[in-house]
């Protein structure tokens, strides 16, 4: 009886039959990549401010660090992002 | 991505000044060979198109360039001074990554690092479109980086220590080493080319959907977002020049016991 109502949600006609969860799935991994990504980000800018807080006088080389790891950081993130590029196509 | 152009609002890329020329060139024989005709998700128009910029951007440089170096004055002035503290900044970057020796390799990561710039920021022109938007070009610009950082690793130490290299520092785990060491030097033009192509079309592609949700020119509300893609698309030059650096350095410095941890960035 449960299934029957499920079955005459309207929601039911894009996952019926074979099931398919594509749309769920890349808006979920995208959300999982992105808050990942926040995080990591985070912590280097957190370090990064830090550093420069202890020693002004290397604020330079650690802000050129800093960029390097931000980007490097974000290729993980925008690598779910193509992800869903390629994909969403077939939602 | 025809989801994205369908939700802009239009079946079709936006027109650029190349798109008559392609439409004219792609139902003729040499056309269809280069594979212009493919409909499929307008890749045919942004593969012609990519080729025309690029060409388009590597001639402007050309030009510039001309134009900078004509007659060498002792106190320079205009497009030769500006040219000269941009390769004064890029000689300072490199040999923050590679040392002293770092200027043998400035000619190709100097180029590298302009031309990605004038591809990227030739996006945020009205009726152009960034090169580096398709993968292509930015698979075609990592091969050759891969390429160039083999061949200057060979020139500059010699095959056996190039070979060795591939063994890593521990000798008895040189088969698991050798493995782990191709894969990983595989996967550096791979994640050069990604990381640029996903950058420049997801700036390239929100601009265009703010464009379309503004209805056009009424509300500029695109002008934020292409001003954070000058920023960006600078960012993304300067990483994949800094990292071609790195993997340069990583295998030319190896025979100089130098304390490179201790060199500055030269920011």
């Amino acid at each position: 009886m449960f299934t029957e109502l499920l079955a005459s949600l309207p929601l039911a006609e894009a996952a019926s039959g074979a099931q398919n969860y594509l749309g769920a799935a890349l808006a979920i991994g995208l959300g999982i990549a992105a808050f990942g990504g926040a995080l990591g980000q985070g912590r280097a800018v957190a370090g990064a401010t830090e550093a420069v807080s202890r020693q002004p006088e290397a604020g330079g080389r650690i802000q050129g660090m800093m960029i390097i790891g931000l980007a490097l950081i974000e290729t993980l993130v925008i690598y779910m992002l193509l992800i869903c590029f390629m994909w969403g196509g077939k939602l | 991505m025809n989801t994205l152009l369908l939700a802009a609002g239009g079946e079709e890329p936006p027109k650029t000044i190349f798109t008559p020329l392609w439409e004219k060139v792609k139902d003729t024989e040499w056309g269809q060979w280069f594979g212009f005709d493919q409909m499929d998700r307008h890749l045919g128009q942004f593969w012609f198109e990519a080729i025309c910029f690029s060409m388009m951007a590597a001639t402007f440089l050309i030009i510039i360039s001309a134009i900078a170096t004509r007659k060498y004055n002792n106190v320079p002035g205009g497009v030769q001074n500006l040219l000269e503290w941009a390769v004064g900044l890029l000689r300072n970057l490199v040999r923050g990554f590679i040392g002293e020796q770092g200027d043998k390799y400035l000619p190709y990561l100097g180029t590298v690092f302009l031309f990605i710039f004038c591809m990227n920021i030739m996006g945020l022109i009205p009726t152009f479109r960034s090169p580096t938007m398709t993968l292509s070009t930015t698979a075609a610009l990592g091969v050759v980086t891969f390429v160039m950082v083999q061949f200057y690793a060979v020139r500059d130490t010699g095959l056996i220590p190039y070979l060795k290299h591939f063994m890593g520092d521990i000798l008895w785990l040189a088969p698991l080493m050798v493995v782990v060491e191709i894969v990983g030097e595989f996967a550096r033009p791979l994640s050069l080319s990604l990381r640029l192509f996903g950058n420049i079309f997801g700036e390239d592609m929100v601009i265009e959907n703010l464009l379309h949700m503004g209805q056009g020119i009424w509300i500029p509300i695109q002008i934020p977002m292409m001003a954070f893609a000058i920023f960006g698309s600078f960012l993304q030059a300067f990483i994949f020049t800094c990292l071609a650096s790195l993997y340069i350095g990583q295998k030319v410095v190896h025979e100089h016991e130098e304390g490179h941890g201790d060199e500055s960035h030269g920011h």
